[in-house]
């Protein structure tokens, strides 16, 4: 690889980030289009893939970009407002970028047509104002309000010019003129002090301004703008942002340090539940204005703290998956040498090896936790992607759809998102198209217009839980039934509980969809769904209640790698439990379970606890040592069911790196899968799931 | 140069319609256009589509009249928004979308 490829290749990284970056902003400002930081979000993302584009010879891309970016550029001085002709074309925009990234090694001549036709859609909403190419393929052209950067501090100019300004030979608008020089402005006019009509003299000046500016240049800088103009104006300049760590000011702060507010109408306010800014104008304690000067003076601090932090953490690179992938693969042969090593060692009587060798397993201990942490990624991430899936999907279907999304910064190794990223896409259209009703049908059923679908995600033990809920029709187990009759799935007279019957969705080739449609496909997703989280170690769970809604659980563990692993000896072999499910090991005597008691039940601390003999359940033979006085039972819990393993001997804890059962043994039920011991030998990694559910059963 | 006419309507109704750019030279008369309007009986409109160009005078004249209508208890209408490019001068000299929204 080239240098060239090699930058041209860190381009095409990066603007698939910005473009992740863009659509998620987009879609924040459909809630809250009055939200300049989003604004400027925006016009961020667009300005850095227009710059870098046009840097490593992205031409195409950097000349449809260029016209974009103008464009926010507007938005975010007050020139357009955000509206939702604006924001379905940005994200047409984004597309088409996306597209041309995909295809930027051809001849992408045929994709400039339906650029040109978004470009189009843009000028049109600008008006007049905008015309192609008005600037250069550059850094902020002269007059140009610069992109925020850490450098930059944060004023707020007050300025109140005297009503005898304009007879000083001064206008306003120079001033602000001057400012905008200066940096990103957001300018709030303020005309409170107008006097009627009648006694309004129109050489007379009785607005006054605040002005939010974020500059490189100094307060000296600033305050030069009103060299001139100082004796016939009331001029206060406070830098806002002094680039500590404290927060930035809270909306009341900043009204009480203005004057804009009396502390006990904020406290009479704070009393409310209401936001701060609509108690205070409802009350009359302040004006609309102030509170909107006030907010765009919060959010611009908040952004160039933003910046700040961007830049703080810019100290990272950016690695390929696959060079992630090696490292762990590489990992998990150490901790296996490592492993082989200490078995190795402890036959041998020799303490300085032995000090070796425990030094050896705290470093691999840290080495592992170490690359399996750089591989955890944030399921907001892909939670992100959805709200622009569920927006199109609305717009498919006529549907109006409300998605909530919670648990954005749950953490996930990254090969499990990537595999439960499709797995997911594939429950929300089953959501949407066959869960949540047209806004009719939910009017006639009593619901809002606007249904709801959740997706929330945190970690409960060593998984992760991810729901997807809806508000929707729910699942009628008649038609399932009847559904899977016709099929032949089920016999006419087979009996089933409820839960039992709804998971009959999850049969190969089940569909209870009279139509089939582009929305959620054949009806052939859930089983596959199933088979994926299945082969992820997790477990796929469905709460339905008909006419209110669904609910899917999805258990998943953090990692597909490396776990912690207790090991135990049944009969001649070891076998090896996630330590995760591990709550406690005790002892029992050897005659008090004689193989005859068929109940297996186990007294623990005042409570009853079911057990498995695992040598029955593995057709092994039992240990027969006569100089063994106890029998040890590993009590695990799944999902709230708690319940004993009875093995021969429990060998220890270990790291265990995971490897598949390959797809000869992957249907066999009650391992999840292989590892090497220390000694070199082969031990399966028992499914604790699996045997929890033959305990439920069995109850 | 900015102008200004007005027409009455049967129903009570006034309409004071203004073209052209409204800088300091015309604030005086546009002050007298406005009064004039003010002193309509019923509904108060005002068309700003043929505005070109318009300055502080001009807003504060806008928005006292604004003001004076609501006091008086009469309807004020802006029967057409302001164009692209005065639109964006007021912008520029920080009026906001809901200044505007808020006028009538």
């Amino acid at each position: 690889m080239t240098v060239d490829d090699f930058h041209r290749q860190a381009f095409r990284e990066e603007a698939v980030d910005l473009l992740s970056e863009l659509e998620t902003s987009v879609l924040e400002l459909e809630d809250d289009p009055g939200n300049l930081e989003v604004v400027n979000r925006v016009f961020r993302a667009m300005h850095t893939i227009k710059g870098s584009g046009a840097m490593f010879g992205f031409d195409d891309i950097a000349s449809f970009t260029h016209e974009v970016e103008t464009i926010f550029d507007k938005v975010r001085g007050n020139e357009m407002p955000v509206t939702k002709e604006l924001l379905d074309l940005t994200l047409s925009a984004r597309d088409h970028i996306s597209l041309l990234l995909d295809h930027a090694n051809e001849d992408v001549t045929r994709f400039l047509p339906e650029g040109e036709k978004i470009l189009r859609g843009f000028r049109s909403l600008a008006g007049t104002s905008l015309q192609p190419d008005e600037t250069p393929l550059s850094e902020p052209a002269e007059g140009q309000a610069p992109e925020i950067s850490a450098e930059m501090m944060t004023y707020r100019v007050r300025f109140k010019p005297h009503p005898d300004f304009f007879a000083s030979g001064n206008d306003p608008a120079y001033m602000l003129d001057d400012l905008r020089q200066l940096g990103a402005c957001q300018v709030f006019a303020h005309y409170e002090t107008l006097p009627p009509l009648p006694d309004l003299d129109p050489e007379q000046c009785y607005l006054w301004w605040d002005v939010i500016l974020t500059t490189a240049s100094s307060e000296l800088a600033i305050r030069d703008v009103f060299l001139f103009a100082e004796d016939h104006a009331q001029i206060s300049v406070t830098c806002l942002d002094d680039g500590l760590d404290s927060g930035p000011k809270k909306l009341g702060e900043i009204l009480l340090e203005r004057g804009d507010v009396r502390q006990e109408d904020l406290a009479k306010a704070l009393a409310g539940q209401q936001p701060l800014g609509v108690i205070l104008t409802g009350i009359g304690a302040t004006r609309e204005k102030a509170v909107a000067s006030a907010l765009a003076e919060q959010n611009t601090v908040r952004q160039a703290r933003s910046a700040r932090e961007d830049q703080a953490t810019a100290g990272s690179i950016r690695v390929s998956s696959e060079k992630l992938d090696l490292l762990q693969d590489l990992v998990g042969e150490l901790v296996i040498v490592q492993g082989q090593m200490k078995q190795g060692i402890s036959l041998l009587d020799d303490p300085f090896l032995r000090s070796l060798s425990e030094q050896l397993e705290r470093l691999s201990d840290a080495f592992r936790d170490s690359t399996l942490g750089i591989r955890m990624m944030p399921i907001g991430s892909t939670f992100s992607k959805f709200r622009r899936l569920v927006r199109d999907l609305s717009a498919q279907t006529g549907k109006e759809v409300d998605l909530i999304t919670r648990g954005e910064d749950t953490e996930l190794d990254k090969m499990v998102l990537e595999r439960l990223g499709d797995a997911l896409v594939h429950l929300l259209r089953n959501s949407i198209d066959h869960g949540l009703e047209t806004p009719n049908e939910r009017v006639h059923a009593g619901k809002p217009s606007k249904g709801t679908l959740s997706l929330t995600a945190e970690h409960s033990g060593g998984e992760v839980l991810i729901v997807i809920s809806d508000d929707g029709r729910g699942i009628d187990p008649q038609r399932v039934r009847a559904k899977a009759v016709e099929r032949g799935l089920i016999l006419p007279d087979c009996v089933l509980t409820q839960k039992e019957t709804i998971e009959l969705i999850f049969r190969p080739g089940f569909s209870t969809a009279e139509t089939i449609s582009s929305v959620s496909g054949r009806g052939v997703g859930m089983d596959v769904v199933k088979r994926v989280i299945d082969s992820m170690r997790g477990s796929i769970e469905v709460e339905s209640e008909f006419g209110k809604g669904t609910r899917v659980n999805l258990r998943i563990p953090l990692t597909l790698a490396i776990i912690d692993g207790l090991t135990v000896r049944v009969g001649d072999e070891t076998y090896v439990l996630p330590l995760d499910y591990v709550e406690e090991c005790v002892e029992m005597p050897c005659d008090a379970d004689d193989g005859q008691d068929r109940n297996h039940l186990l007294h623990v601390r005042g409570n009853i606890v079911p057990y498995i003999r695992m040598n029955d359940w593995l057709h092994l033979q039992r240990d027969c040592d006569k100089k063994k006085m106890h029998d040890h039972i590993i009590i695990v819990a799944v999902d709230g069911i708690r319940f004993g393993l009875l093995v021969d001997q429990v060998v220890g804890e270990h790291q265990t790196v995971i490897k598949s059962l390959g797809p000869v043994f992957r249907e066999l039920e009650g391992f999840s899968g292989a590892t090497i011991q220390g000694d070199g030998s082969m031990s399966l990694i028992l499914d604790v799931k699996a045997l929890a559910q033959q305990i439920s059963k069995a109850k | 140069m900015g102008q200004h006419e007005m027409i009455t309507g049967q129903d009570g109704s006034a309409r004071l319609c203004l073209s052209g750019n409204f800088g300091r030279g015309e604030a005086l008369a546009l002050r007298e256009a406005f009064m004039a309007l003010l002193d309509q009986p019923e509904r108060l409109e005002l068309s700003l589509r043929k505005v070109e160009g318009l300055d502080i005078t001009f807003l504060q004249l806008l928005f006292s009249l604004a003001r004076g209508a609501k006091e008086s208890g009469k309807q004020f209408v802006l029967v057409d928004e302001l164009p692209q490019d005065p639109l964006a001068q007021a912008m520029m000299l920080g009026v906001t979308a809901s200044d505007l929204k808020s006028l009538g």
